[in-house]
C-alpha cells in the first residue's frame, strides 16, 4: 500500500471512531476482556471490513490499533462468566451484542448460524430477551449502511428509555 | 489533450457554475487539497512506467490460467439468444445502436495489451512508445485541475502544489481535509469530483469504472468517512458514470424525486462535458447497448484482450445482427464455433 493510502487509512480510523462510546467507562484491564470477548468471532482478521470496525473499536477506547486479539479465542467456562458479569454490571450488554453482531455481518454480510448461537449464548449470560437479537441485527445492518435517518428513528423508537444507552451513535452521526 | 481556444472559453464558463466557486478562499483551498489527494494516490491514475508494467505482469500471469471469457461465453451468447425476441432491434438499429464504437473498443483493448504476437504488432509498439514521454492522462488532470483553480481565482502557481511540490500529508492534516470538508457540507462534490478526475486519468476510457484499485479505495474510504449511506454511494456512481458517459441520463438521473443530489451542483458538469439533454449524446449509444448486450460485450472485450482476432470478429458478428439481413442463430453459432 502507498505511504499516502496508508495515512489516509489511518486518517480514516481516527475520524471513525466513537467520541464517548461506552466501553470507556471499563478499566483498561476490563476493556481488553471487552475485546477479548468480542474475538470469539472467528476470523475478524480475514475480513478488512470487520478487522476496520474493530480498529475502530480500540481506537475509541483509547486502546492500540495494532493490539492482537486473535489467539484469544476460546475461554474456560470461568473466563466467559467473568467477561459476561463485567458487560452485565456496565451496562454494557446492548453495546456488546450490537458490537458483535455489526462485526459479524461485517465478515460475512448475514449472521452465520455459529455467529446466531453465539449472540444466543451471550444473551443467556447477559439476561437479555432473546428477541431483542432481532432488534439488534437491524440496528447494526441500518448503521453498516450508513443509514443515518433510519439509525435515528430507531434508537429513537425502541431505546428512547434505555438510559441513553446509544447516545454514542446518535453523537456519532451528529458530529 | 489538444484543448483548442474555444473549448477552453466554454469550460471556464461551466467551471463559472462550480458549486464551489461561490464559497470563500480557505473552502476553497480545503477542498482542492482533499480532490488533490487522489492525484497522488500510488496506482490511482495510469502515468508511471511501473503501472504498465505491472498491468502487463498481471496479464501475463493470468494467459496461463483459465480464460473465465473462454469457458462462459458460449452461455453469455445463447442467452441473448434466447431472450433476442425481447429486444425491439428496430429501434436499437435505427435509433442507438453503433456497433462501430466497440470495434474501436477492441482494437484499442488490443493495443492496451502486451502480446509480442499480435497480428498487427501494435500493442507492444503502443506500450513501449508511451514509456518516457508525457502521459496525456496526467495531462488531462493538470488541465482539468487549471480550469479549477482559474475559475476559483486562485494564483495558478498554486497548482503547482498539486503536481511538482506535492509533499503527503501527515495523518494529522488528513484528518484536518477531511473534518472541514464535513464542516462545509463539500462531500458529495467532492466525492463526485473524485472519480471524475480518476476517469480522467484512465485517457477517456469512459464507462468502465475505475481500473486502478486504489483509486477505487480511495473513493470507498472517503464515503466511510463522510458516513454516506451505501444508496447514495450508488447515486453518486451512476450520476459519475453517465457523465463520463456523456450520457444525457445524467439529467434523468439528477431530476429523479428523491435523488439526494442537487442538480445545480453538478450544472458545470454537464456544461463542461458538453452533455445536451435533447439529442443522443456519444455515450448514450454504449449506455443503450450496455444496457441490452453489456455482458455479451464484455466478455466479448475481455475475450478479445486474449484472442484479437476472435474478439474483433465477434464483434463484427454482432454487427451483423443488426445492419445486414443475418439469420441470427446461425450467425451466432458460427460466431460461438469461431471462439471455441
Amino acid at each position: 500500500m502507498s505511504k499516502l493510502l496508508k495515512t489516509i487509512k489511518n486518517a480514516k480510523l481516527e475520524l471513525l471512531k466513537f467520541k464517548n462510546h461506552p466501553i470507556n467507562i471499563l478499566l483498561d484491564d476490563d476493556k481488553i476482556e471487552y475485546f477479548n470477548a468480542l474475538s470469539i468471532l472467528k476470523n475478524i482478521k480475514d475480513s478488512k471490513k470487520a478487522l476496520e470496525y474493530f480498529k475502530i473499536l480500540l481506537l475509541s477506547a483509547d486502546l492500540d490499533k495494532n493490539t492482537d486479539f486473535s489467539k484469544k479465542n476460546e475461554f474456560s467456562e470461568k473466563e466467559f462468566t467473568k467477561i459476561m458479569e463485567i458487560i452485565s454490571k456496565n451496562s454494557l450488554a446492548l453495546t456488546f451484542l450490537l458490537d458483535f453482531t455489526i462485526l459479524a455481518l461485517k465478515k460475512d454480510e448475514n449472521l452465520k448460524i455459529n455467529d446466531k448461537n453465539m449472540l444466543k449464548t451471550f444473551i443467556k449470560f447477559l439476561k437479555i430477551n432473546e428477541s431483542e437479537l432481532e432488534n439488534i441485527e437491524k440496528l447494526a445492518k441500518f448503521f453498516i449502511q450508513n443509514d443515518k435517518n433510519q439509525v435515528l428513528e430507531f434508537i429513537d423508537k425502541n431505546y428512547k428509555s434505555a438510559d441513553k444507552i446509544f447516545d454514542y451513535l446518535i453523537e456519532y452521526y451528529g458530529d | 489533450m489538444g484543448l483548442n481556444l474555444d473549448k477552453i472559453q466554454a469550460q471556464r464558463e461551466a467551471f463559472e457554475k462550480h458549486p464551489i466557486g461561490k464559497l470563500g478562499l480557505q473552502e476553497k483551498i480545503y477542498y482542492l487539497r482533499a480532490l488533490g489527494l487522489v492525484l497522488h494516490i500510488e496506482g490511482a491514475r495510469s502515468s508511471r512506467p511501473d503501472d504498465s508494467k505491472e498491468e502487463n505482469g498481471q496479464e501475463n500471469d493470468k494467459r496461463g490460467q483459465e480464460n473465465p471469457a473462454r469457458t462462459g461465453i458460449k452461455d453469455i451468447i445463447e442467452g441473448v439468444l434466447a431472450g433476442i425476441d425481447e429486444f425491439d432491434i428496430e429501434k436499437i438499429k435505427n435509433d442507438i445502436l453503433d456497433i462501430n464504437k466497440y470495434i474501436d473498443e477492441i482494437e484499442n483493448a488490443g493495443a492496451r495489451s502486451s502480446r509480442p504476437n499480435d497480428a498487427n504488432g501494435k500493442k507492444g509498439q503502443e506500450n513501449e512508445g508511451k514509456k518516457g514521454q508525457e502521459n496525456p492522462a496526467r495531462t488531462g488532470e493538470r488541465e482539468y485541475f487549471k480550469l479549477l483553480i482559474d475559475s476559483f481565482g486562485i494564483k495558478d502557481d498554486f497548482i503547482i502544489e498539486f503536481f511538482d511540490e506535492f509533499e503527503f500529508p501527515d495523518e494529522e492534516e488528513v484528518v484536518e481535509i477531511f473534518e472541514m470538508i464535513k464542516v462545509f457540507k463539500l462531500e458529495k462534490v467532492l466525492l463526485l469530483e473524485v472519480l471524475i478526475v480518476s476517469y480522467i486519468g484512465e485517457e477517456g476510457h469512459v464507462g468502465i469504472g475505475f481500473s486502478y484499485p486504489n483509486a477505487r479505495t480511495f473513493f470507498y474510504d472517503l464515503c466511510d468517512v463522510f458516513k454516506i449511506k451505501d444508496g447514495d454511494v450508488e447515486e453518486i456512481e451512476l450520476l459519475a458514470k453517465y457523465i463520463d458517459f456523456k450520457s444525457k441520463k445524467a439529467y434523468e438521473v439528477l431530476r429523479k424525486d428523491g435523488f439526494s443530489l442537487k442538480f445545480g451542483d453538478f450544472e458545470y458538469l454537464l456544461k463542461f462535458y458538453n452533455i445536451k439533454e435533447d439529442k443522443f449524446n456519444e455515450g448514450d449509444y454504449r449506455i443503450y447497448f450496455d444496457e441490452y448486450f453489456g455482458e455479451l460485450k464484455d466478455d466479448i472485450l475481455f475475450f478479445g484482450e486474449y484472442d484479437y482476432e476472435s474478439g474483433l470478429k465477434g464483434l463484427n458478428e454482432i454487427k451483423s445482427l443488426f445492419f445486414e439481413d443475418y439469420d441470427y442463430e446461425n450467425e451466432l453459432n458460427k460466431f460461438i464455433n469461431t471462439i471455441k
